[in-house]
């Protein structure tokens, strides 16, 4: 086991590796840098800058070396002083400006997660159970046009309802009134209020995947001789459903631990965008337009941490709960 | 659990009252500390309550401070109202009527980068003041502000005993840190800010008088000084430095700054010194850093979902009975990347005076069908735009044939005539708008009707009449070849994201289908804004558009459309020639050919104009500069479309109708938002 997980931490060193590497070029492939872009926002302020400025500046970002000792020395830093370096835009270390929305992210992410499961696991062994129904009929309808519709045309369309029939607009994480208040119970359900809307937005399309890929599991186990053995048996058919196929069809929750996170924080780019979130996606679209590189690629090398230890994570949890599955080498 | 009963909430047995921390700590704890002060305060009402404890809307009782204010001076935390104000302080006149405390301004902004929007609302406190209608300036941080006979001297006065934030007096020692150690300092300032060079392009002199007496001078006559100190940045570069704050930050005065730096994280002490105090786009998001406006930072943009900015309760102005300004509270910008949705939030009342991000053509019907149901008013600004839509040929392009066309008067006139403004105006600006050019527009003292009506009617006859009279020879597809062989296949840039960018592609696709009858085939290229910018610092491009800036207002200062010079690195249709007047040569070896007869011409004209101390005289130089650029025709204007508009809340008062709207001016601030106040009625 020990064995294993040492190989494994190896071969994240060298994923990440390569991810850094191919996220650095990436953000630095479109034409200019920060200082164009901080050039351009001066222009239209009606501030220009002369090209001496323009050339002081970038050798005060760092920007006037070649690419590859830009690189070296944003990895260097990561690696030897766990220093992300600077966002150019926000005047800040790049950890204090992901810190302070590293919370907000994460709480949206995992509830969102878990508002996930408990939607898709009723549905899907409702529809995988009761196939051909009208019940599942609809829930499958349901379900393609959550994975059909984009996210951001789901806040547009929850924002347009919101203020149409309610007057308000759902956007941020508190109203006006609240975000200045202590915590109380008017606070929490004013919070709650806002939190449900990103949730279903961001979480619709992993229900409607997630409902499909229960479905389909749970309908191939029940299919099996095993089951149909069991019935004969006279097992009870709730207590069968439980103990045998069910189990099986469980292993899509755990294998898609690893990619269902950052697949969560990309949704929150657009979502988090429109809906005012103070959360990390808006602030990536951000850094990606303004060519605030080491904000952009330190977001993107901890989404891509997440990834990999999560995927780590969800094959050893994965060995855990199905016997059938070997880690490491097979003799 | 009832909620009624203090002997069963936990909640219950904290302090009821709570000391508000020491003003001596540093407002980034105070930040800390107060929330847990506010949990604190709020035991009264226990966790279970519903009901808000922060401060929100207005109707304060009036008196000679705002009551958040006259509590701490109770508590001992702050001297009294009399102290905090200056010997004479400055009694702002209310546009409408005296006004009551309290209250929170809500607008919004994008994020970070949108920077421009704060510095709008929030950071116009310069040496000299523009009047609203900004046609004189009065007095402001400055008591006294003279010059000498020729304009080469200037004796400024601080107004004496205005404070710091932070309580702490401003004075000369202020400006004298501004001065050499910000604005001349290499490693902070590059290059010398143009308001501070003299005739020489070499920065004038500082005298330090007394506490509040300076003097300063340039090498030759500079009367537009005095117009200098009264806009935004230009205006604070003398008083934006708080001096007991910065100097721990500045090598100069802490050897250890580049250490301490290095150690929270930065590069080095520059990049320090110019997160924490010097980037005038950012800087007062410092809420650390001491300063002279009327709110200061509470909540910076980067901290979370929202930027919240509280009154500063040192701030220099009274209203006619004395009392201190500002009168609102707080102002608070919540943070909402997508405009969309903060247009969403605009027509359901949320805001209570925005004018920026959606505040064009396309959003103005839903906003006022919105009116009554929001609770506020569409406002209309008086655009300061010549045309909406200018376009500039690129007469500096780097290959010699290609120039050449564009150099080509004729060429351009025809151009103009081949463009139907008025189908753009029907299908595109709603039919609200008319034809113009890059002139300066009926409001200005500059207008001159023929220059901003020239070549305008349609008239495709004229237009290939023309051309085939210059040499341009249609081949078989129609489209026409120069005599040095150019054929006529054009790229425009269009900047995408700008306010009006997506109106520009729809008209320049429209453009292109009417050109296209006048035999040239143009190409649209729509392009984020930064890209566009790195085209054009890079000179690369044929053709752009962009607003035309300088139509009122500021015609003087934004000349980039009637000269090879200006702002912004100078005019789009000869980037080249005004680099070689605005850098002073300094990059003359990239220069394809030296600029025209007439570029030079005005780049002399505009030397004199500079140096003119009367201001008729001053004027009829301008008039001389005016009348080559109507004569050369150097950019085509389109259309000039209603002006942008502006959000007013109904419980928003004292903001007094329509004003400019322009970069420069920097709408709203000369408003004076300071006497702005909220009330129900």
């Amino acid at each position: 086991m020990l064995k294993y997980l040492g190989r494994r931490a190896i071969y994240i060193a060298a994923t990440l590796l390569a991810i850094s590497l191919v996220v650095f070029v990436i953000i630095n492939l479109p034409p200019g840098d920060y200082v164009t872009a901080l050039r351009a926002r001066y222009a239209v302020q009606g501030q220009g800058l002369t090209d001496a400025d323009v050339e002081a500046l970038r050798v005060r970002y760092g920007l006037d070396g070649n690419l590859l000792q830009q690189y070296w020395n944003w990895l260097t830093q990561i690696v030897l002083h766990g220093d992300l370096g600077m966002s150019f835009e926000h005047q800040k270390p790049v950890s204090e400006v992901i810190g302070a929305r590293l919370g907000a992210t994460l709480g949206i992410s995992i509830g969102t997660l878990l508002v996930t499961w408990a939607l898709a696991f009723p549905i899907g062994v409702y529809s995988a159970v009761k196939q051909h129904s009208i019940g599942d009929y609809t829930v499958t309808t349901i379900g393609f046009l959550g994975l059909a519709t984009p996210n951001f045309l789901i806040a547009l369309i929850f924002i347009y309802f919101s203020v149409t029939w309610f007057g308000s607009v759902p956007s941020g994480l508190c109203s006006p009134e609240w975000c200045d208040a202590s915590w109380n119970l008017g606070k929490l359900l004013d919070l709650i209020g806002h939190l449900w809307i990103p949730m279903i937005v961001i979480g619709t399309a992993g229900v409607a995947g997630l409902v499909r890929v229960i479905r389909n599991n749970l309908l191939d186990e029940l299919q099996r001789p095993y089951v149909t053995a069991a019935r004969a048996r006279g097992v009870p058919e709730g207590r069968l459903l439980r103990r045998y196929p069910l189990r099986v069809a469980l292993n899509p929750f755990v294998s898609t631990i690893g990619w269902i996170l950052p697949l969560l924080l990309v949704g929150d780019i657009v979502v988090g965008q429109i809906l005012g979130l103070p959360t990390l996606g808006p602030i990536m679209l951000g850094a990606l337009k303004a060519q605030d590189m080491y904000l952009a690629g330190s977001i993107i090398m901890v989404l891509s941490v997440v990834t990999v230890i999560g995927t780590l994570i969800s094959d050893l949890l994965l060995g855990w709960l199905d016997p059938r599955i070997r880690l490491g080498h097979q003799r | 659990m009832s909620t009624h009963n203090p002997q069963s909430s936990l909640f219950e047995k904290r302090p009821r009252s709570v000391r508000w921390p020491d003003p001596s700590l540093s407002r980034r704890s105070l930040v800390v500390s107060g929330a847990t002060a506010l949990t604190a305060s709020a035991a009264g009402c226990g966790f279970f309550s519903t009901e808000s404890d922060a401060d929100g809307g207005g109707g304060g009782d009036k008196g000679p401070e705002a009551p958040m204010l006259a509590e701490r001076v109770e508590a001992g935390d702050l001297p009294p109202v009399e102290e905090r104000l200056p010997k004479e302080p400055v009694v702002i006149k209310a546009t409408d009527s005296i006004g009551v405390y309290g209250g929170t301004w809500n607008t919004a902004i994008t994020g970070a980068s949108d920077g421009p929007w704060l510095w709008r609302t929030l950071a116009y406190e310069p040496l000299l003041k523009r009047s609203r209608d900004w046609q004189t300036a009065e007095l402001n941080l400055a008591s006294a502000f003279e010059s000498n006979a020729d304009a080469s001297e200037f004796t400024i006065t601080l107004r004496e005993g205005v404070k710091w934030s932070d309580g702490e007096p401003f004075t000369t020692a202020d400006v004298e840190f501004a001065y050499n150690d910000v604005n001349l300092n290499a490693e902070l300032t590059q290059g010398i800010p143009p308001e501070l060079a003299g005739p020489d392009g070499q920065p004038g002199e500082l005298e330090i008088v007394d506490d509040y007496t300076f003097i300063y001078r340039f090498s030759g006559p500079k009367p537009l000084f005095e117009e200098d100190m009264s806009r935004g940045t230009s205006g604070q570069r003398f008083t934006f430095y708080p001096r007991h704050y910065l100097e721990q930050f500045h090598i100069d005065y802490n050897e250890a700054a580049e250490d301490e730096a290095i150690a929270e994280g930065y590069d080095g002490w520059v990049s320090r010194f110019t997160a924490l105090g010097n980037l005038w786009n950012f800087m007062w998001e410092n809420p650390d850093l001491p300063t002279l406006l009327a709110w200061v930072c509470k909540q910076p943009v980067s901290d979370a979902g929202e930027a919240v900015f509280e009154r500063n309760p040192y701030y220099y102005k009274v209203d006619e009975e004395g009392s201190q300004l500002p009168y609102i509270d707080e102002v608070r910008y919540a943070i909402v990347g997508d405009v969309e949705t903060m247009f969403a939030h605009a027509i359901n009342g949320d805001y209570d005076f925005h004018s920026r991000h959606f505040n064009d053509n396309a959003h103005r019907a839903d906003a006022v069908d919105n009116e009554a149901a929001g609770g506020y008013t569409v406002v209309d600004l008086e655009s300061t735009y010549s045309s909406d839509m200018n376009i500039a040929f690129n007469m500096n392009h780097e290959d010699a044939a290609v120039r050449e066309v564009f150099q080509d008067k004729q060429f351009r006139i025809a151009m103009s005539h081949a463009i139907n403004r008025q189908e753009l105006i029907d299908v595109l600006w709603n039919r609200v708008g008319e034809p113009a050019q890059a002139a300066p527009m009926p409001d200005s003292r500059f207008y001159d009707e023929e220059f901003a009506t020239q070549y305008t009617e349609f008239d495709l006859d004229t237009a290939n009449q023309l051309l085939d009279d210059a040499g341009y020879t249609a081949g078989s597809d129609g489209i026409r070849t120069a005599a040095n062989g150019t054929r006529l296949e054009f790229t425009v840039l269009v900047a995408d994201d700008a306010l009006l960018g997506s109106t520009w592609v729809n008209a320049m696709d429209m453009i292109k289908d009417m050109w296209a009858e006048a035999g040239l085939e143009l190409h649209v290229n729509s392009q984020p804004r930064e890209n566009w910018q790195s085209a054009l610092d890079e000179n690369d491009f044929q053709i752009v558009v962009w607003t035309g800036d300088g139509g009122s207002i500021d015609e003087t200062i934004a000349t980039q459309w009637y000269m090879a010079g200006g702002q912004a690195g100078g005019a789009m249709f000869a980037r080249q020639w005004s680099a070689h007047y605005i850098q002073r040569g300094a990059q003359d070896e990239e220069m394809h050919e030296p600029p025209s007869e007439p570029i030079a011409q005005q780049h002399d004209l505009y030397d004199q104009f500079l140096a003119e101390p009367d201001p008729d005289a001053r004027d009829e130089i301008f008039r001389q500069i005016l009348g080559i650029a109507k004569e050369e025709f150097y950019a085509i204007g389109t259309v000039r479309g209603p002006a942008p508009w502006a959000i007013v809340s109904d419980q928003l008062h004292n903001v007094g109708g329509s004003m400019p709207e322009n970069p420069t001016y920097g709408t709203p601030c000369p408003a004076k938002p300071e006497q702005w106040y909220i009330s129900e009625e």
